[in-house]
């Protein structure tokens, strides 16, 4: 066995809420330990952010909010903090061990606490032809201009969402063509919803910036709102889309690249994986793990913050990563937790605008479970709708048993192209709430790894 | 096909079943595969081609092989000077139940 | 137990492979019975196991038993119909990779012979190799303790199943026959009053006039309550293994003489990795534990055979709650009361008796003479 690491805080994600944490408790004299899947800090949202700063700014296209991320993770590239970049955690047990693998190589470590901080995924939106190559994630998109300053000509985008609209601005100032944008947002809000989404307007920047790129969006690119029925077509690779718009009308479009959102939600697979409890949330669709006002969760001394707790964007993570930072080194040190509490007040502002923009682009029926029988749910091993309806039709009590009965779910992913929407089908079959029906039984290793690399961890195998 | 909006910087040269792809250190090999116009890499139990799709490790169907025969996501694996992948969808292993 | 029972209302308490095995059997004897399941059909060891059909190895009380299963196996479509498809038979090895392996497994052979069994025998290095061509040349270059592959213990015939396949093939089959399985029904209580069992669930009272206790993990305990004597079971969570698919090397089910190790490749190309480790488990929670790094020693064994496994990315893990008793050996038998049978505490090597157990425990039910002798499993065994 390798020789453990000890650290007071093991902190598992580098985006917002993990770099401010680990700059945060670093300063506050903690041992801090990040690790990473991604060769530098910066998370989803900030990626690249460091390198391409390194490379003098080349990508201004990716605007303000992007390059706003630099100072953070430069503080965080100059913290105590060490990062351990290119690292998998694959379990972490109750008693704080973290095990991960880098490089092909298993390593353990203990922590005084942990901090789950591995933010969120995109929804997965199910629909015909989602796996046909060439048909992408609007993330995906954002990734390739962030890391590689890339993008395509004549792609088309369908779907809606705040990372939707963003991306396809900054594709836009990239100066890449678009074919069509094709908005699936149902446009409409009940009066309730927008009672409830008033706190947005305590946030006023931020909605404005979201109509200017939607504006700028309608003004620059072929837009279609209100569209339905979107399905892709495609022999080997995507060749078309086909969509309903809002008055009725059918249409096709061809294009070899097309990017998909339906909005992000928690990356749970860690969470419960630990075995944290969790609660399913009505108004994001999808689950949270349960914690109390300064992250911690069902486990003492593991604590969640950022996306992967709920999801509340950057600003609200780089807050409540802070937040959980001055509790757990409260806790450390045996003082107050007073400044978390204070903390805690702006990242109330922060998340402001959230239940607006839950409401606003809160995804479809049709976007969770395809109306299409012969749609693939389980990317994994290509089970189609069929193939779980026919599954859940023997009688399942949820997404767990399923698995036997179906094997999805039991692919690499480990259930993260599937879980939600066969979580709903199942809700649905038996008219019980999402809450009852469950979750796939989540257990370690949470990322694959070889068998070599386990092997290592032979207690009785020489270390070189 | 992707296309970078700014220049690159070309450095290194990585093999791509067995063909030589000039590239940008640090770069994840899925990024290259694309912009190679290569979308097709993974191919699924059902045979069918598959290709990055969430470029952040949670779909796991931009598969590529190693040249020791491990399998890795593409989005998670940084080029190096001489690194040698080769994609499954030219060589489909296993059956399907 | 008197003759008078043979028409008489059965209720099999628990859903795994011996009680779906004995529901199977009771009803297509005309047996009214209805299986209690507090979870669902093989939601325990019986669906989670690393499905291993296997002869080798066994305690030689155990072997008749054992063989009469195979016969099962053998025509299992005669009896479960197409669910008997999930049953890959090939053949099991059992190699030695150093010189204690290799005479246990010489003096294995010998014991075998002497008691007349001709199933297991000994394989030499070469017939072996012939047989796995991929086997690893030399295992000795590596870290961990090990020689050259010297022969091995083979069983032809023995193989895989998907567990939880086979085990609804017998619910489903026990159902045709008329067999009552209800799910989600939790056993409260149960006492004997007036000669009738009084059974007391999550989901209403039941009353029957034989009982059979195939509660696996949770046995012992619904034994105690029943106001049987203490049986020493004790729970833990056997874990495994799986990787991605592979390209197929592997047509046997294999493990290493001495050392704790299973491995086999499924048909879609996938490794599953395990033997003997096992996690604390919780019968009260329904908790399973699971520790992946103790998982390593299989990891190290398996790559050693095969090095290519090692470049193999392990994608899931999972472990069952099993009853192991102190012997190893399973409780299959009449209780200390009238119309209590039990079947259980496989100590995680029960899967591919099943069928045997079932046709004994339903033997044992109607009164008759199972045809192998189950002396070796007594309960009683452990209150001497």
């Amino acid at each position: 066995m390798n020789t453990a690491l000890h650290y007071d805080l093991i902190i598992i994600g580098a985006g917002p809420a993990g770099m401010s944490a680990a700059i945060y408790a670093s300063k506050n004299d903690m041992t801090v330990l990040v690790l990473d899947d991604q060769p530098a800090g910066g998370g989803q949202v900030y990626r690249h952010v460091m390198q391409n700063d390194a490379a003098e700014k080349k990508a201004d296209f990716l605007g303000s909010d992007y390059w706003s991320g630099h100072k953070l993770a430069d503080e965080f590239t100059r913290s105590s903090a060490s990062l351990w970049p290119e690292s998998r955690v694959w379990q972490i047990t109750k008693e704080r061990e973290v095990f991960f693998s880098q490089k092909g190589k298993a390593h353990r470590a203990q922590a005084g606490a942990i901090l789950i901080a591995t933010g969120a995924m995109e929804r997965p939106m199910p629909i015909t032809g989602w796996t046909l190559p060439g048909v992408m994630t609007i993330g995906a998109a954002q990734t390739m201009l962030k890391t590689s300053h890339s993008g395509v000509d004549g792609a088309l985008f369908a779907g809606s969402g705040p990372l939707f609209y963003l991306t396809i601005w900054q594709y836009l100032n990239a100066g890449f063509d678009i074919k069509a944008v094709i908005d699936t947002a149902p446009g409409k809000m009940s009066l309730l919803h927008y009672f409830w989404a008033l706190p947005a307007l305590l946030q006023p920047s931020m909605l404005i910036k979201g109509l200017k790129w939607r504006s700028e969006i309608r003004r620059k690119t072929h837009y279609i709102s209100g569209a339905t029925a979107v399905s892709i077509s495609g022999d080997s690779q995507a060749e078309a889309l086909s969509f309903t718009d809002a008055s009725g009308k059918q249409h096709r479009l061809e294009a070899e690249h097309i990017f998909l959102h339906q909005g992000v939600v928690p990356s749970i697979n860690l969470t419960m994986a630990t075995e944290l409890e969790h609660r399913w949330c009505l108004r994001q669709l999808c689950w949270h793990p349960k914690t109390d006002i300064f992250g911690e969760s069902s486990v003492q001394q593991i604590f969640v913050a950022g996306d992967g707790m709920g999801i509340g964007g950057a600003a609200a993570a780089i807050s409540s990563g802070k937040i959980a930072a001055m509790r757990i080194t409260a806790k450390a040190r045996g003082t107050s937790s007073l400044n978390a509490v204070f903390q805690m007040v702006r990242q109330v502002q922060k998340m402001a605008i959230r239940p607006f923009l839950d409401y606003a682009f809160k995804p479809a029926d049709e976007w969770l479970v395809p109306p299409d029988e012969n749609a693939i749910i389980c990317r994994c091993e290509s089970l189609t709708k069929t193939d779980i309806t026919k599954a859940i039709t023997l009688g399942v009590s949820g997404p767990n048993q399923l698995k036997s009965f179906s094997r999805a779910g039991m692919g690499r992913c480990q259930g993260r192209m599937c879980g939600l929407t066969i979580q709903k089908m199942i809700a649905d079959h038996n008219s019980q709430s999402e809450d009852k029906t469950g979750y796939y039984r989540l257990r370690p290793p949470i990322r694959p790894l070889t068998v070599g690399e386990l092997a290592a961890l032979a207690d009785d195998t020489p270390t070189s | 096909m992707f296309r970078p909006s700014t220049s690159q910087n070309n450095s290194i040269t990585i093999y791509i079943d067995d063909e030589a792809i000039q590239a940008v250190a640090g770069e994840s090999v899925a990024a290259i595969l694309l912009k190679q116009g290569i979308t097709a890499v993974h191919s699924a139990p059902d045979k069918a081609a598959r290709g990055p799709y969430c470029m952040m490790g949670v779909c796991f169907d931009c598969m590529v092989e190693c040249e020791d025969g491990r399998s890795e996501q593409a989005c998670q694996l940084y080029a190096e000077e001489g690194m040698k992948v080769y994609l499954p969808v030219t060589k489909q292993t296993g059956a399907r139940t | 137990m008197t003759p008078q029972h043979h028409k008489d209302r059965v209720i099999i308490i628990g859903g795994g492979i011996q009680g779906c095995a004995a529901a199977y059997f009771l009803a297509k004897r005309g047996q009214t019975v209805t299986l209690l399941e507090k979870d669902n059909i093989a939601r325990r060891a019986s669906g989670v196991n690393a499905g291993g059909v296997r002869r080798l190895g066994r305690d030689l009380a155990e072997i008749p038993l054992s063989l009469a299963a195979m016969d099962i196996w053998n025509h299992l479509s005669d009896e479960i119909g197409d669910a008997a498809m999930a049953f890959h038979p090939s053949f099991y090895v059992k190699v030695a990779i150093d010189e204690a392996g290799h005479i246990a497994g010489m003096a294995r052979a010998e014991a075998l012979q002497q008691a007349g069994f001709q199933h297991e025998v000994w394989l030499d290095e070469t017939e072996i190799r012939k047989r796995i061509p991929c086997l690893a040349r030399n295992i000795s270059a590596q870290n961990m303790a090990g020689g050259e592959i010297s022969g091995g213990l083979v069983v032809e015939g023995d193989g895989w199943a998907i567990p939880w396949r086979i085990v609804h093939g017998f619910a489903d089959a026990a159902a045709r026959n008329g067999a009552t399985i209800t799910e989600h029904c939790h056993v409260e209580s149960l006492k004997r009053q007036n000669n009738v069992w009084q059974i007391h669930t999550n989901s209403g009272d039941f009353e029957a006039d034989i009982v059979v206790n195939c509660a696996g993990a949770w046995a012992a305990a619904l034994a105690r309550q029943s106001g049987e004597p203490d049986l020493p079971l004790t729970a833990y969570a056997p874990m495994l293994a799986v990787t991605e698919r592979r390209p197929q090397i592997l047509n046997a089910v294999m493990g290493i003489l001495g050392h704790t190790l299973s491995l086999k490749q499924l048909d879609t190309g996938q490794f599953v990795i395990g033997g003997g480790v096992r996690a604390d488990a919780d019968i009260h929670q329904n908790e399973a534990g699971l520790s992946i790094p103790e998982l390593a020693t299989s990891m190290y064994r398996a790559a050693q055979l095969f090095p290519d496994i090692a470049h193999a990315k392990i994608i899931r893990c999972w472990s069952g709650i099993e009853g192991y008793m102190p012997d190893n050996l399973p409780v299959i038998g009449r209780g200390n009361q009238d119309g209590l049978v039990h079947g259980f505490g496989f100590s995680a090597h029960g899967f591919q008796l099943g069928p045997a157990v079932g046709e004994a425990l339903a033997d044992l039910v109607m009164g008759q003479q199972p045809r192998n002798s189950l002396a070796a499993f007594s309960p009683q065994r452990f209150s001497a």
